[in-house]
């Protein structure tokens, strides 16, 4: 029977907390949220000699106070959860600012254990470590390792296994914080002792929180005594310190760190300018930075449609393939509702869906390499002045350009941001960043209305129209109902680094599996159901006799067989047409009609947007059911012919406009109430836009009617 | 205007940080602002007596700076209720 033990791993943001996580248990990983947050909880496990490591990512933090989500989370996984043991993981090139959460680990009194990751940045930056020294100093036993290189994986868990069997934690009162603070530690230990039964160790630590006017520990222990014990202490320390209580604790963990530091760290060359630097110079220069910004963004964005629509082609090859090989099943000619369902609704739902799906990828896969080298939290800088101005935060533009390729991992990129007004105002506006979904509907239009060389602007206004849309919304957001103080931009830059290959491609496919998820679940259910809509009530007696017009072209010996298929191709779309009119799809379109009649939209249109609630691109294939041209796609140039017999230019033009717009798509709606945590948002959502969508795309066409 | 430091300091007078420029470095006084904000720039290391050398000042935007090794990012705002000398 093999032993069971937890594990927790806390750190700092950037110290290589994701990659040690990822050596320790492989591909064994579960994620999921904190119960009643959004913050990401991930689990894993590891089989290490006579042990069955369970092994738990804490959120990166730089302290553990009450002030943020993450810090919270952390902190309380720690008291409540007990865990065996905890790794802090340090970013050893950044040594001083890392330790300053190992101490208040320490302090807390859990069974500590420190990695040194980022050994090899760290030597190369000239620093040179009294491991020993160290580990004696903090009274912790300390690991190298080196995350990107997998290197000190099995290290780390010996020193786990040794520090769960010792069971000796560090001692917790290993700073000092001088006589008069530490005498007032002592006086409310006292009476947190007497009064809570707390061990020796717990009222030091609820102690220092006290006095650090820590909210969350004020609620759980403060009754009338121990206030007026520490508010006394509290105006008399501050009297004599001169400065806030809070500010001289932290000094002196800071004090004690450095004290630690001098004794077993040194720098052997001394280096004014890293190579980080130099990039920086330039990559952040206030000339520079907004052109080379915009030039990687134009890269992203050649890379994900240039090198990503021969895949997309091959991809929507085989669906074709599958469906026909499906289609086989069945003797040619025979009508059954199993092979409509699977050909029609699924194959031709989900896989229409699924064609993005290198697109997609190819933009995730930029991303994650903008992120993993350290660029996009200089791009966050960039942005935030331009984002500052329309009330956002500089981060908030990361989930929008995620936006364009897919709503679902962009809305759920805003976790990066620490405000709920920040965060609520970048999820509302996100679907205005249009889409990778969104791109077949033009790609269908703009063809059918425009001449050749209007092609690429017109495709270029649609996508400026969504970014201005998203500004001017979110600025009235941010002055009407998510008002408030914008939150000040603080943020560290990590160090530039060769992101690996194995790390950015397990980012990409984090979010290209959100993606995925959505196709599987969501939108094969919309398929099913969009098809049941489509196909019921099914209609039987007809207005013209198909069947047998059918046998007069089959029997008509004067035509080539060429001519005979077309001429049956065309009787068969008429009377697809004329079910789909009786079906449910086609009576709520028809009821549509009067509300949608001043964009300029009729019946079948009206229709086809239904579609496009459950996944904006079935849009396309609505469509080509209504006008019954059998199999469409943004290529299918019959479709094309017919929508330039029934409408004008103007009404192409509103069309992408209002797809552009109006309500996002259901697994967009989804994730926005998960990640809002209420409905009431994720209803704002799609009313707010779909009545924007309706009064901008009926004000283009009324206009545009006078011209 | 920025709220004046808790503490008389003994050498002369102590200016925001937004009034540096880039290339200098300076030591922190002390840090105003909520609590909150207060105890996030302290744990990243801006607490009084450390070296801030500025890296990249904007004449409207953000500034960068480093800190204890680390490159923080930070807004003008925030560069207002860091005082240092």
């Amino acid at each position: 029977m093999k032993k069971k033990i937890t594990i927790a791993l806390a750190g700092n943001p950037n110290a290589g907390k994701t990659t040690l996580f990822n050596n320790i248990t492989g591909a064994r990983q579960h994620v999921g949220n904190y119960p009643g947050v959004t913050v990401e909880r991930k689990e894993g496990f590891r089989d290490y000699k006579d042990y069955e490591i369970r092994v738990v990512d804490l959120p990166g933090t730089y302290s553990l106070t009450a002030y943020s989500q993450e810090e919270v989370i952390a902190r309380n996984f720690l008291i409540d959860e007990t865990p065996d043991v905890v790794i802090d993981i340090i970013d050893t090139s950044n040594l001083e600012r890392n330790l300053y959460l190992s101490v208040q680990l320490i302090e807390i009194g859990v069974p500590l254990l420190l990695a040194f990751n980022m050994s090899d940045v760290a030597k190369a930056k000239g620093y040179q470590f009294d491991m020993k020294k160290l580990s004696n100093l903090l009274s912790v036993p300390i690991v190298e390792t080196i995350g990107h290189k997998n290197k000190g994986t099995f290290e780390l868990l010996d020193a786990v296994i040794a520090t769960y069997e010792d069971m000796k934690a560090a001692n917790p009162a290993i700073v000092r914080y001088g006589n008069d603070i530490e005498e007032a530690i002592r006086e409310i230990s006292s009476v947190l002792y007497e009064e809570h039964r707390l061990t020796s160790k717990q009222a030091h630590w609820v102690a220092i929180k006290l006095l650090e006017s820590d909210r969350d520990i004020e609620k759980q222990f403060m009754d009338e005594k121990l206030a007026s014990v520490v508010n006394r202490l509290t105006s008399t320390l501050e009297m004599k310190l001169e400065e806030p209580i809070q500010t001289a604790i932290a000094s002196h963990r800071y004090g004690m760190i450095s004290g630690a530091c001098t004794q077993a760290v040194r720098s052997t060359i001394e280096r004014r300018h890293s190579v980080s630097d130099a990039i920086d110079m330039v990559a952040t220069n206030r000339f520079l930075g907004i052109p080379i910004f915009l030039g990687l963004m134009y890269l992203v964005f050649w890379l994900t449609f240039t090198v990503g629509a021969p895949l997309m082609d091959w991809l929507d090859a085989g669906f074709g393939w599958l469906g026909e090989f499906v289609s086989g099943w069945w003797a040619p000619g025979s009508e059954s509702a199993l092979k409509s369902l699977l050909v029609d609704g699924i194959i031709g739902g989900v896989g229409g869906v699924l064609i993005f799906l290198p697109n997609i990828l190819l933009l995730f896969l930029a991303i994650a390499f903008l992120e993993d080298s350290g660029y996009m939290a200089r791009a966050a800088f960039i942005m935030d002045r331009l984002m500052h101005k329309i009330g956002l935060h500089g981060k908030s533009f990361i989930p929008m350009l995620i936006g364009f390729g897919c709503s679902v991992p962009a809305i759920m990129a805003t976790r990066t941001l620490d405000n709920r007004r920040d965060r609520l105002v970048t999820m509302m506006v996100v679907p205005l960043m249009s889409c990778g979904a969104r791109l077949p509907i033009y790609a269908l239009i703009i063809p059918a209305f425009f001449p050749q060389v209007w092609h690429a602007p017109m495709l270029w206004l649609i996508y400026v129209i969504g970014i201005l849309l998203a500004i001017i919304s979110a600025k009235l957001l941010r002055s009407t109902i998510l008002k408030g103080e914008s939150v000040p931009f603080l943020m560290e830059l990590p160090p530039y680094r060769m992101p690996t290959i194995k790390g950015i491609f397990t980012h990409m496919w984090e979010r290209g599996w959100l993606y995925l998820k959505k196709a599987g679940t969501i939108i094969l259910g919309f398929s099913i159901l969009m098809w049941v809509i489509t196909t019921y009530p099914q209609k039987k007696d007809f207005d013209r006799d198909y069947d047998n017009e059918i046998a007069t072209v089959e029997m008509d010996e004067q035509l080539t067989p060429e001519e005979q298929q077309e001429q049956i191709a065309t009787i068969e779309n008429a009377q697809a047409s004329e079910a789909l009119s009786h079906s449910v799809a086609g009576r709520i379109g028809h009821v549509l009609e009067p509300i949608i009649k001043p964009m300029g939209f009729d019946w079948r249109i009206g229709t086809a947007m239904i579609g496009a609630f459950a996944a904006k691109e079935l849009f396309v294939a609505q469509l080509g059911i209504v006008y019954s041209v059998g199999e469409a796609d943004k290529d299918s140039e019959s479709l094309r012919d017919k929508l330039r017999e029934n409408y004008t230019p103007l009404i192409g033009f509103a069309i992408m406009l209002f797809s552009l717009i109006s309500m996002p798509c259901m697994a967009t709606v989804a994730v926005t109430k998960r990640e809002a945590n209420s409905w009431k948002w994720a209803l704002f959502q799609v009313a707010g836009l779909t009545i924007m969508a309706w009064l901008i795309t009926t004000i283009v066409y009324q206009v545009g009617m006078l011209f | 205007m920025w709220k004046r430091c808790h503490h008389n300091h003994a050498f002369g007078c102590t200016y925001p940080l937004s009034f540096c420029k880039t290339g200098q470095t300076v030591k922190v006084q002390c840090v105003h602002g909520g609590e909150e904000m207060k105890s996030r720039l302290e744990a990243m290391g801006f607490l009084p007596g450390a070296d801030v050398s500025i890296i990249s000042a904007h004449h409207h935007g953000p500034f960068i700076v480093k800190v204890k090794d680390s490159q923080i990012a930070l807004g003008r705002g925030m560069s207002h209720k860091i005082q240092v000398a």
